[in-house]
């Protein structure tokens, strides 16, 4: 079982074989188009907003979690180590998981994301997601005055 | 690197579910569009471990609350907490007993409140004083007799427990039951109370708790009693059963959500140096059945874990929590039927394995704690 696809470095095209078990699809493709789990059916799906890079990822996560479903997955270690990437990475993992409507995966990449923000102060984790502060210093106080006891910076 | 500021907003509320309390008042202070999906409050905290509740801070003052989950330290400025005792928590709510007797009903991570009236005196009256109480009870039949407390004694042993029946988050039709101290009778309150309903009958109350709607009491002869909370409220007692629980010194019921019911009873041993000082020496752990009034030991209680202590009893699926030891008991101190309680305190806390029947170290607090304090766990609930 595989994932053929056209070989491009924005991977514009993708051949889909239904596969039990990981997501149902791009939300953006029409209902006669939608893979059907079970048919093995090739259907083709356009992914415009997703690169080659970003792709393969996806597709390792699926084909690893698909082959080990019946050992109940391929176990924490190895979803730890798949999400231990760079930030941009894990930014466009999401949206791609998000887009390709792949709940574990989507699931996976939330968490690591809230897990980067425990024991943070609020300027390291507005440095690590480039958040701009759009507070005036007022404002963030009278936020922060809300619960005093979550901030120890 | 992709602009983070312009995820969509259902992405930003899938980030919150796996926030635990603590980062997720953080994560809405880092800007206006995070505060925003905070504040939605889509999904409740992410769960940690339950907390326990300290003694207040030497000098700040704040009341300090342990992270089990995250082994860190909080200060909660709550001034209903300053110098209170907690004897109860439930839902996430405290029950606690200010120094000069003042009541309350607290959520610490809500900021919500109720205040209570004053508590009922033992016996016939109670006056209070600049320094010190007065109880007055009828020692003889004619005669009313004064007994003096100090404050600080009186805070420390006028409740022995207090339970809610439903989550005061959820509803104003809650019952707050307290096991009033001495001879551990009922009193109940609910909202819009001018007083405390006491219960009439004098009977020694070891534990009490409520199921599926309903209260239940343990009774000290090991007899179950159900609870009727109407209009005349009274204890309808029920045949004997617990023949092998005799000889422990607490007990404690832990409703498994609503399906099960558990008895767990714990014993205390003496000091080898000290003939007043106690610690928790074991725990055995029993199901029960309510159509038959029956108790069964059971050997573990799968895979699952206990916090017990003043709180009402929580079980917490232990696989879900890194750092959390399966079919065990993690205690806190709690006053011992009849023992003087300012002979131990927090000290008399530890993680009991049901399997190995082996006591471990809960923590080790860095912090100042006094001796007569008694820690409670508290499962935050704050929407």
């Amino acid at each position: 079982m595989g994932f053929p696809r056209e070989a491009d470095d924005h991977a514009e095209k993708l051949r889909w074989r239904g596969v039990p078990g990981v997501g149902d699809g791009s939300k953006d493709v029409s209902n006669d188009q939608q893979p059907n789990r079970n048919s093995g059916a090739e259907v083709s799906i356009s992914l415009p907003s997703i690169t080659g890079k970003i792709l393969a990822k996806v597709i390792e996560y699926c084909e690893k979690h698909v082959f080990d479903f019946k050992q109940g997955g391929p176990g924490e270690d190895w979803d730890r180590e798949f999400v231990n990437v760079d930030q941009a990475i894990i930014f466009d993992l999401i949206r791609a998981a998000d887009y390709l409507a792949i709940q574990g995966l989507l699931d996976l990449t939330c968490k690591k994301v809230a897990a980067q923000m425990a024991n943070k102060s609020l300027e390291e984790i507005r440095k690590l997601f480039n958040i701009e502060n759009d507070y005036t210093p007022e404002e963030e106080a009278a936020v922060r005055q809300e619960h005093p006891w979550a901030f120890f910076d | 690197m992709g602009n983070w500021s312009e995820l969509p907003r259902d992405l930003l509320r899938s980030i919150t579910s796996f926030l635990p309390i603590a980062d997720i008042h953080r994560f809405s202070s880092v800007c206006q569009e995070w505060n925003f999906v905070s504040k939605e409050r889509t999904h409740p905290p992410a769960a940690q471990l339950p907390w326990l509740v300290l003694t207040d801070h030497e000098i700040t003052k704040k009341r300090i609350f342990y992270n089990m989950s995250e082994k860190k330290y909080y200060k909660f400025d709550i001034p209903e907490l300053h110098g209170a005792r907690c004897h109860g928590s439930s839902f996430g709510w405290l029950f606690a007993v200010g120094p000069r007797l003042e009541t309350h009903l607290i959520n610490p991570f809500s900021g919500a409140k109720h205040s209570l009236p004053r508590l009922p005196p033992y016996n016939v009256k109670r006056e209070y004083h600049d320094d010190y109480l007065i109880e007055y009870g009828y020692i003889d039949p004619c005669i009313l007799e004064p007994c003096i407390f100090s404050y600080e004694r009186m805070q420390r042993i006028i409740v022995h427990k207090a339970i809610l029946s439903a989550d005061p988050n959820k509803c104003t039709d809650f019952v707050l039951m307290i096991m009033l101290n001495g001879d551990h009778r009922l009193a109940i309150w609910r909202v819009g109370d001018k007083d405390w309903t006491v219960f009439k009958e004098n009977r020694y109350i070891e534990e009490i708790t409520c199921f599926k709607g309903q209260f239940f009491a343990l009774l000290a002869n090991h007899k179950f009693a159900t609870v009727d909370v109407g209009p005349e409220p009274k204890l309808i007692k029920h045949k004997q059963c617990l023949r092998e629980c005799t000889d422990w010194n607490a007990r404690y019921f832990i409703n498994v959500s609503d399906i099960s019911l558990l008895l767990v009873v714990r014993r205390t041993k003496k000091d080898e140096n000290d003939d007043e000082h106690f610690t928790t020496s074991e725990f055995r752990v029993f199901e029960l059945y309510l159509e038959e009034f029956e108790a069964y030991e059971i050997e573990d209680i799968n895979g699952n874990s206990l916090f017990l202590g003043r709180n009402s009893g929580i079980i917490v699926p232990s696989r879900k929590f890194s750092g959390c030891r399966e079919n065990c008991i993690y205690f806190s101190s709690d006053a011992c039927d009849g023992l003087p309680e300012e002979k131990y305190g927090y000290d008399d806390m530890g993680v009991w394995s049901i399997v190995d029947e082996t006591i471990k170290p809960l923590f080790e607090p860095n912090v100042y704690i006094s001796p007569t304090s008694c820690p409670i766990w508290l499962v935050p609930n704050p929407w």
